[in-house]
């Protein structure tokens, strides 16, 4: 009895303290209603209707979609398979912009913009270029905090701040308005934006099953933005809603490959995000605009673009058009994704209720809409490789100087120097 | 089973030189109730090695038992430090015992060798080969099991020794916690019905709170998370800190290391499909946030710090996740999972050195010049040894008015940890060729939510931005 009581006492003594102790507990913090997640409300009338079934299959076909319209319309109009129907109808994906079914396969460069840096020196790829500056640490970090994992120091780590802030400035100046989300979003959430999984590859950490509820790490702030609206009937004079997010993303998938090494393909960034709610005959010009912010944003930094807009196999379930921009990453030699934005029509909105009223009374499912505006990891790939002196240091871009304290070139940091400590212990 | 321990522990005492196999073998039915991520562990007959193996030093802490007795009957801890005395000299005997028989099998390995290779042996020779030979069995024998039992001890009386908590700092009031400093007085405001931030918040369109794990900030509220990040960041630059962007996930071994206990998910926010992690495997992901201390001792566990560079002052904004304890009140703002935070970190070579009071008064003034210009009013407390948590020596708290809930918040804090974290998760130096380990000073000195919680409800009416923050809000200012 004597080790157990001694042992128990010591286990039970780090749970002694909370982390704050309240005087009075008081119970009249009361919340807002957590809102319930709506049964998704399909397009039954087009997507049952026989006579459409030829052009849903070939859109199935060409974006290489699991979903099975045959299956659907069997199992339509018999109430005893009601599941079995509601899963399948789940499985189809958006239709596909027109324009984009003509392009098969390849993907269509629609635009170049800016310059392609010349260098009289050999550049030099970020993680060696910044790894030398004493400003990015990725190297046995493993064990610690998972394979990955990477640190910015320094100048690199206001880098990203001043990114962050310059966009968000930007976006304030073209009405957004900016909400701060939480990262951990039910996982039913993010299955409704039809983000769970891609081509089968797990895109989702989940929480271990304590937490009430089954809880994951948001991909992106566009799942906690689509969370916050889910439930909504909006006036149409309300629309767009245009909002924008500051959020870190998690993302499961793990590559080989080796072009995505280091920092191209991480686990866990900061983004900022831009999502939109739009009435119909609207979001294309929504479309358009976030675009066009993506590509004002990037030039602005002097980045070498293309834009390219993606082909049906490349859409995922939730998007009828995808454009991406790519920077061209000198170091590496490639061109990179940069951004990616995408006009999700009422796909994500028959799945989580979010509705509009018409001039004239109709009730419809708003359009959604998601671009990125700023990436931190690509976007610090594209930019330090661009912005690469003869020296080895990064020319901070003129915009960004007033977010840096007025400080124009990124040297090396003064960081302490660490090396590995080996040690047994000796008893 | 357990009853005889004590008096197993006794035997040993007085048997020191003996072999305490058949004592030992007793504890192997000890029932494990936690495992270890910083010792080697065995998980359904798979073992698990640990990156790093903490620093021992019970010899150390044990020397002075009076003061080690007052420590812990301060913190309300109510243990009898010989009985972990005795368990921890029980364990080294183990260890002693365990050296030994590793001597004596090597001596007879090394008297073998020739017999072995010998050909036409004598009969002595003889005689002495199987004499040996018998000898050599017996010994493998005893320590195999001497191995085993090693590893059970490891779970069941190390582990708990490093359960010990911090040493006390003697700055730490025993009784009452002591208000350091008030600046300006509480001035409430007159309204009867007071309103708490949730309901306040909603009314401004500044929050839409769902429960701890789910809150929107909007608006200007989320344009001022980023201004007091940021204005935190220019003030902790201008002091020549050095920024860090840290990262979100932390294995279990980490978690384990800063004192909290890996296997509570209440504790740390466990990851249920981590592609590093083994199912079984005790060494899990966590998900902690970049701008908090777990993430900055994963920066440097089992790292050698050149001694040219102390003192390591760094800072980081960023994101700090924390469960939500099961049963406990959940109070808006002030209780939520996730927060944004601000984040110092600065290691200090030596505990008992001027440096080390200097740091953390440094450290102090900046986060005053920080408060100074966010709110009007704030006090600045030193807690109590029973407010202390295990891992922490000394802690100052920057506490904001609550009018709601009519008491202050803590805001902030700023925390000494002394050589705690250094020795568990090994951060050291060489310092003359001897081997040191640098003092922590660290804590999260702003915690956006719960500052936004008091500001809200000391102003029920209308969001004051404090003038500083809007300056550093990513909004055009010129407009």
């Amino acid at each position: 009895m004597w080790l157990k009581k001694q042992c128990n006492q010591l286990l039970k003594y780090p749970q002694f303290c909370t982390r704050i102790s309240f005087r009075k507990q008081s119970t009249q913090y009361n919340a807002d209603t957590i809102p319930h997640i709506p049964e998704p409300e399909y397009d039954i009338n087009f997507l049952c209707n026989p006579s459409n079934r030829d052009t849903i299959f070939n859109n199935i076909k060409a974006r290489k979609a699991i979903g099975d319209i045959d299956k659907v319309l069997e199992l339509s109009g018999k109430p005893e398979f009601k599941k079995s129907f509601l899963h399948e109808l789940n499985k189809i994906p958006n239709q596909t912009d027109p324009r984009v079914l003509t392009y098969g396969e390849q993907p269509r460069i629609l635009k170049q913009c800016g310059h392609e840096p010349k260098f009289d020196f050999k550049p030099q790829e970020f993680s060696t270029l910044a790894t030398n500056l004493n400003a990015f640490k990725s190297q046995l970090l493993g064990s610690l905090i998972g394979t990955r994992g990477y640190l910015f120091l320094g100048d690199l780590a206001q880098l990203e701040e001043a990114l962050i802030h310059f966009t968000v400035k930007k976006l304030m100046k073209h009405g957004f308005k900016l909400v701060s989300v939480p990262d951990i979003i039910p996982t039913e959430v993010i299955e409704r934006c039809g983000l769970i999984t891609d081509n089968g590859r797990n895109l989702v950490y989940n929480l271990s099953p304590f937490y009430e509820g089954d809880y994951s790490l948001s991909g992106t702030a566009e799942m906690s933005l689509a969370y916050k609206v889910m439930n909504s009937l909006f006036d149409s004079e309300d629309l767009p809603l245009k909002m924008a997010a500051v959020s870190r993303c998690f993302r499961a998938e793990i590559s080989n490959l080796l072009h995505e090494k280091n920092l191209y393909r991480v686990h866990q960034f900061t983004k900022v995000e831009m999502f939109v709610c739009s009435k119909h005959e609207e979001s294309e010009e929504q479309f358009q605009e976030l675009l066009s912010i993506q590509e004002n944003l990037f030039s602005s930094l002097n980045l070498y673009l293309r834009i390219i807009d993606m082909p049906p196999h490349d859409l995922g379930s939730p998007a009828y058009r995808k454009i991406d921009i790519e920077g061209w990453m000198p170091g590496r030699k490639l061109y990179g994704e940069l951004s990616s934005c995408s006009n999700c029509t009422d796909y994500q909105s028959r799945r989580l209720g979010i509705k509009y009223k018409t001039k004239n009374g109709e009730t419809l499912y708003v359009h959604t809409l998601n671009g990125t505006a700023c990436a931190i990891p690509r976007m610090l790939i594209a930019l330090c490789e661009t912005h690469q002196t003869k020296h080895n240091r990064i020319q901070v871009p003129e915009i960004l100087l007033p977010y840096m304290a007025g400080k124009t070139l990124i040297k090396k940091q003064s960081i302490a120097k660490m090396k590995l400590f080996k040690y047994k212990p000796q008893i | 089973m357990a009853n005889c321990i004590p008096h197993f522990i006794r035997k040993c005492a007085a048997h020191k030189t003996h072999n305490t196999l058949k004592f030992v073998n007793m504890l192997l039915t000890f029932k494990r109730q936690y495992t270890s991520a910083l010792f080697i562990s065995q998980v359904k007959g798979k073992e698990y090695y640990s990156f790093l193996q903490p620093y021992i030093d019970f010899d150390e802490r044990l020397t002075n038992l009076e003061k080690l007795q007052q420590d812990l009957t301060r913190r309300g801890l109510n243990l009898d430090v010989k009985d972990v005395k005795s368990m921890w000299e029980f364990y080294k005997s183990v260890h002693t015992n365990k050296s030994k028989l590793e001597l004596r099998s090597k001596e007879i390995s090394d008297k073998l060798v020739p017999l072995f290779t010998k050909e036409n042996l004598t009969t002595d020779e003889q005689a002495e080969f199987t004499k040996l030979k018998l000898q050599i069995s017996v010994i493998k024998y005893d320590l195999k099991m001497i191995k085993n039992t090693l590893q059970e001890l490891n779970e069941s009386i190390l582990e708990k020794l490093f359960q010990l908590p911090n040493e006390l700092d003697g700055k730490t009031p025993i009784q009452s916690p002591v208000v350091l400093k008030r600046v300006n007085s509480l001035n409430e405001p007159s309204h009867s019905d007071k309103k708490n931030h949730i309901e306040i918040g909603r009314r401004l369109g500044l929050l839409e709170y769902r429960n701890p794990m789910q809150y929107y900030l909007c608006n200007d509220a989320a344009l001022f998370e980023l201004g007091v990040l940021s204005y935190a960041g220019k003030i902790f630059s201008a002091d020549n800190m050095i920024r860090v962007a840290g990262a979100d996930f932390s294995r279990s071994l980490v978690i384990d290391g800063s004192g909290l206990n890996h296997e509570d998910p209440a504790d740390a926010f466990i990851i249920d499909n981590h592609s590093d992690v083994d199912k079984n495997s005790p060494n899990r992901m966590h998900l902690v946030g970049g701008a908090s201390l777990i993430s900055f001792l994963a920066m440097h566990a089992k790292q050698l710090i050149n001694p040219t560079h102390f003192p390591v002052a760094y800072f980081s904004t960023g994101r700090q996740y924390t469960p939500f304890r099961p049963g406990s009140n959940p109070i808006g703002l002030f209780t939520v999972c996730q927060a944004s935070a601000v984040l110092a970190f600065i290691l200090v070579k030596d505990a008992k050195s001027k440096e080390y009071n200097e740091q953390f008064e440094r450290l102090l003034n900046v986060v005053c010049k920080l408060y100074d210009n966010i709110c009007d009013h704030y006090q600045i407390v030193l807690r109590s040894s029973s407010e202390l948590r295990p891992w922490e020596s000394m802690r100052v708290s920057f506490e904001l008015w609550s009018p709601f809930s009519k008491q202050y918040i803590e805001v902030g804090h700023i925390s000494a940890y002394g050589e705690y974290f250094s020795k568990r998760l090994l951060i050291g130096y060489k310092s003359t060729n001897e081997l040191a380990f640098p003092s922590v000073i660290s804590g999260t000195v702003l915690s956006v939510p719960r500052l936004l919680g008091c500001l809200l409800e000391q102003n029920p009416d209308k969001f004051v931005i404090p003038q500083k923050i809007l300056e550093y809000m990513p909004i055009d200012t010129s407009l």
